[in-house]
């Protein structure tokens, strides 16, 4: 059997991980990019981070047979800190790459202005670029971060039949 | 390797022929007025660059992406900055065009960095013309190991019969290299006897044995 691993986060997974997944029939998966654990402080941490995902790390996967992909964004909870946030300005860029599949994650981490404002842009970029967006949901508050997401989804630009898929990450 | 606009054309769907005309243009309008890129944001021609892969094909991205180079005529911090923000892919094509940019040996760093690369599309591609034309002795040579190293096929090295005709420096860390990976029980590279051969000086070389006498090893060190 053939499986297509829609997202999993490889930045932290050894190459044996990589050796177990084709053994077990991996053959393409999705990385979404996401918050590392620490928090980033600049731009230019992201762009060192996403450049990963579109060159070492498909290198990586490639080397055990597997197809790498990724979606890009900055993530809910980063979009909060004023220093990361032109990160915005330099994601159209990356969304022309191949590799990149989606923008995301995005989506709402504590319901903030300035998560509101990421969340919004980057419905719009997805729109713009003709690509899908990878949608976070929050882990405080999940059914009214749910429902807001939702509405902000219905008022953007991005087409209703290739609208977002909705997915819920493990990293906290 | 790299496809000529003509070559190009004939191979492109027509949707993919227009998208490279279109992009050939603005390429071609930022060399008669270049655009001042903000910190974050990139002229249009650069976006098409980086997109060409999903409009021209991933297997005539790296063409496409030299034509649109040579046709912006590419200065150094243009080059830099694709090179720099790009994906392996992207970094390939320019690695690819330099030789055929009007730059001097001043990209040198862009394949130094790609040197330093673990990812073999990157290091195969840093040993082009461009390469044999500007490294200098010591950075070629570890060029040249890097590659016996990463088991990247030689025949990547440009000019490399050339460069290493009666390099006996590089014979030296060739045969130091094979006695390392024999010392260690691992094989040595076939293709680490096919450049120890073309070591031999000129001269010797129309009186010597032809290279395929070159020792088996460890390969001594001293005869060269």
């Amino acid at each position: 059997m053939r499986i297509f691993d829609p997202h999993i986060h490889m930045t932290s997974r050894t190459t044996d991980d990589y050796r177990a997944m084709y053994d077990a029939g991996v053959r393409a998966l999705v990385e979404p990019s996401f918050w590392l654990g620490q928090p980033r402080t600049s731009p230019a941490s992201f762009f060192d981070y996403f450049d990963a995902l579109l060159g070492w790390e498909p290198f990586r996967a490639s080397q055990y047979g597997i197809a790498h992909h990724c979606t890009l964004a900055l993530n809910p909870k980063e979009a909060n800190d004023p220093r990361c946030t032109p990160v915005l300005d330099a994601l159209p860029r990356y969304l022309e790459k191949d590799g990149v599949v989606a923008v995301g994650e995005i989506g709402y981490d504590s319901m903030t202005p300035a998560e509101d404002h990421a969340l919004a842009a980057q419905l719009q970029l997805a729109a713009d670029h003709g690509l899908p967006a990878l949608v976070h949901t929050p882990h405080r508050d999940k059914l009214a971060g749910l429902h807001r997401t939702i509405d902000v989804i219905r008022e953007s630009n991005l087409p209703r039949s290739t609208s977002s898929s909705t997915t819920s990450t493990r990293q906290r | 390797m790299l496809k000529s606009r003509k070559e190009l054309d004939a191979e492109l769907g027509g949707a993919a022929r227009a998208w490279l005309d279109e992009a050939l243009a603005e390429a071609a309008h930022d060399a008669a007025t270049p655009d001042t890129p903000g910190p974050y944001t990139s002229p249009p021609w650069e976006l098409r660059y980086a997109a060409a892969g999903r409009h021209c094909g991933p297997e005539h991205a790296d063409s496409a992406r030299s034509l649109l180079l040579v046709e912006a005529r590419a200065t150094l911090p243009t080059v830099t900055r694709l090179y720099e923000q790009g994906t392996a892919a992207e970094r390939r094509a320019v690695l690819l065009t330099l030789h055929r940019l009007d730059l001097g040996a001043t990209a040198l760093p862009l394949v130094e960095d790609a040197l330093r690369a673990n990812d073999t599309r990157l290091v195969a591609s840093a040993v082009g013309p461009y390469a044999a034309d500007h490294l200098d002795p010591h950075a070629w040579r570890h060029a040249v190991l890097k590659c016996l190293f990463t088991e990247v096929p030689v025949a990547a090295v440009a000019r490399l019969d050339d460069r290493a005709r009666g390099d006996a420096e590089l014979a030296r860390m060739l045969g130091d290299f094979a006695d390392e990976r024999t010392a260690a029980g691992r094989a040595v590279p076939e293709d680490l006897r096919t450049v120890l051969a073309l070591t031999a000086p000129a001269d010797e070389g129309a009186h010597r044995a032809p290279p395929t006498a070159a020792p088996a090893a460890p390969a001594p060190t001293e005869e060269f």
